[in-house]
């Protein structure tokens, strides 16, 4: 007599159709995240300057907020002297009008 | 805290050079990674946070009571269906108590019985359906010896709460996790390539793809379906698909990546669906982690095909059924999973079986049969999709009524949903190995170029993304 026949749907439970990788060893891999991660981050903090600042009003007041938004008020307002909203801003815009077409097209962007 | 928001950068940004710096003494990193985990729990109902607790403990008694009752068959079941019993009480409780007091009431009214049954008010806690699915792992898994009953409650506190995984999954095994909690991670083994592409697609695909179709198209045209074009019906239900992959299979992807940058490895969630050529094949590739749970927790208790092909067949109905309802205490998610469980008994029935008894399972020789199954695959997803989202059963049969009818082939969608529509079922495509490629071109790049590549992806992404980021569809689950 045939055994039953293997549950076709799916895998066996013991062999996953998903396998987990296993990484290969990459030296210095933790300085390396940390080095990308840390300076994008500052970055991005600076290119978007309005995104912490912005963050940070939307908060509940309090201490920690407050001297944060004292620290990141000045950089922002120093930024705003530079122009990098304005180019952030810019491209938005420009981004918009490409994507929601002209303002009578009826796209509820 | 959504993923890709400021809140979540800074978030992460705190945690992972202290997760890291704890290395060396893996009890305080677990410590640190449970706080953190319920601080990022408690950002949506801190009183939640509680139940996360009582969840994760109960489930560590639950484990603990199994293995000291291993030489007691009868007594180990009778705790297991405790144990589960109780994961499920509390999804049910949450989750179904009012719809099925509804239904009951209205089923006994029709019947001329009057039945006073107090609805409450029940605010569903964020994430409780994957809390009740890892809880549930982490119990069967102990009774069916694949894991020993851990003796340390923050392994299971990690393993149930972990935020990456927390409120959307996807679903890991405790089998899978705990052996990863137990031992120190490795930081060579930080496969930042590959974190870098899941959290960036990511991002591109939920900010940018999933909100644009969303806020743009798909939610005005399921709004109000009565008004709506026969083309644009149609290119909803579409444009839906694509939505819903890239909103969800986002969340996933920044999961896995942002775990792996803390040390720990996440199953894959999602396997370019939309190619599949059978549904069978579909569910290989959507969701896996949910597929395979419901096959391993829900299908194969209920017998799987040891049975005979007749209850075989009425298993994988009835584990469809209940996957759909997991969704939501919905009628249109019942349909949903019954609809994929229809077609999945067929293709079960067509497809006949083979010489050794199995089902024939192997993807289409001939391309025009693979053409065929694909189409036939999308459009049955698809159209599942329509009683996914729509609000009511009488919105989903007005939105197929009015398509059938309407006779209108004008659309309102613009050029550059159209575009983004596009661009998503274009990531079905490309090749499988692609983002494992980006990756490790990514790590092979320069540290300016990493730092530069990333940079400009996210303020690219900063500025396409439309004001305000909705929440992840599958936070409702």
């Amino acid at each position: 007599m045939r055994p039953p026949a293997p549950d076709d749907d799916v895998p066996p439970p013991s062999g996953l159709a998903i396998t987990i990788p296993v990484a290969r060893p990459r030296p210095h891999a933790l300085r390396q995240a940390a080095v990308t991660i840390y300076v994008t981050l500052l970055l991005l903090g600076l290119l978007i300057p309005g995104s912490i600042v912005g963050a940070l009003r939307e908060r509940p007041p309090g201490p920690v907020t407050d001297v944060a938004l004292a620290l990141a008020e000045p950089i922002h307002a120093g930024l705003e002297r530079l122009g990098v909203p304005a180019l952030y801003g810019a491209l938005k815009e420009r981004f918009r009008a490409v994507s929601c077409g002209a303002p009578d097209s009826g796209n509820p962007c | 805290m959504l993923f890709p928001t400021i809140e979540f950068a800074v978030f992460f940004a705190a945690i992972f050079p202290v997760a890291w710096a704890l290395n060396e003494r893996n009890t305080a990193k677990k410590l640190l990674l449970v706080a953190a985990s319920y601080l990022f729990y408690s950002f949506w109902d801190w009183r939640f946070v509680l139940l996360l607790f009582g969840s994760s403990a109960g489930n560590f008694l639950i484990g603990l009571v199994l293995a000291r009752l291993d030489t007691e068959p009868r007594l180990r079941r009778a705790v297991l269906i405790a144990g589960v019993g109780a994961n499920l009480l509390l999804l049910c409780y949450f989750k179904y108590y009012n719809f099925f007091a509804i239904e009951v009431v209205n089923s006994l009214a029709t019947l001329g019985l009057r039945l006073d049954v107090s609805l409450v008010e029940v605010t569903l806690p964020v994430a409780i359906s994957f809390l009740t699915f890892h809880g549930i792992s982490y119990v069967v898994d102990v009774y069916r010896r694949t894991i020993p009953a851990t003796r340390s409650l923050l392994d299971v506190l990690l393993y149930v709460s972990f935020f990456p995984h927390l409120v959307a999954g996807p679903i890991v095994r405790a089998s899978e996790f705990l052996p990863q909690a137990e031992l120190r991670s490795d930081p060579d083994e930080i496969e930042l390539g590959r974190s870098a592409m899941l959290i960036l697609g990511g991002l591109f695909k939920k900010v940018v793809i999933a909100n644009y179709i969303g806020t743009n198209f798909v939610d005005g045209v399921f709004a109000d379906p009565a008004s709506q074009t026969s083309l644009d019906l149609v290119l909803a239900s579409y444009a839906y698909a694509i939505q819903i992959y890239c909103d969800f299979s986002a969340y996933t992807d920044i999961a896995i990546g942002v775990a792996s940058l803390l040390g720990y490895k996440f199953p894959q969630n999602f396997d370019q669906p939309y190619r599949a050529t059978s549904l069978r094949e579909f569910w290989r590739r959507w969701h896996i982690t949910l597929s395979r749970w419901l096959r391993d927790y829900l299908y194969i208790p209920l017998g799987g095909n040891r049975r005979g092909q007749p209850r075989a067949l009425a298993n994988l109905m009835i584990t469809m059924v209940l996957g759909g309802l997991w969704h939501g205490a919905n009628v249109t998610f019942m349909i949903w999973g019954a609809i994929h469980g229809a077609a999945l008994v067929l293709e079960h029935l067509v497809a006949g079986r083979g010489r050794d008894g199995s089902a024939s399972l192997s993807r289409p020789t001939s391309p025009v049969r693979a053409v065929l199954g694909w189409l036939v695959t999308l459009h049955v997803v698809c159209a599942a999709w329509i009683f996914f989202r729509s609000p009511s059963l009488e919105a989903a049969f007005t939105y197929f009524a009015r398509m059938a009818q309407s006779g209108e082939w004008t659309t309102t969608m613009s050029p550059f949903v159209a575009a983004l529509v596009l661009i998503g079922a274009a990531t079905q495509f490309v090749p499988p190995d692609m983002q494992r490629r980006l990756g490790r071109g990514f790590d092979a790049a320069p540290m300016p170029a990493k730092i530069a590549l990333c940079t400009a992806a996210i303020y690219a992404i900063a500025v396409f993304a439309p004001a305000g980021v909705p929440p992840f569809i599958y936070f409702q689950f």
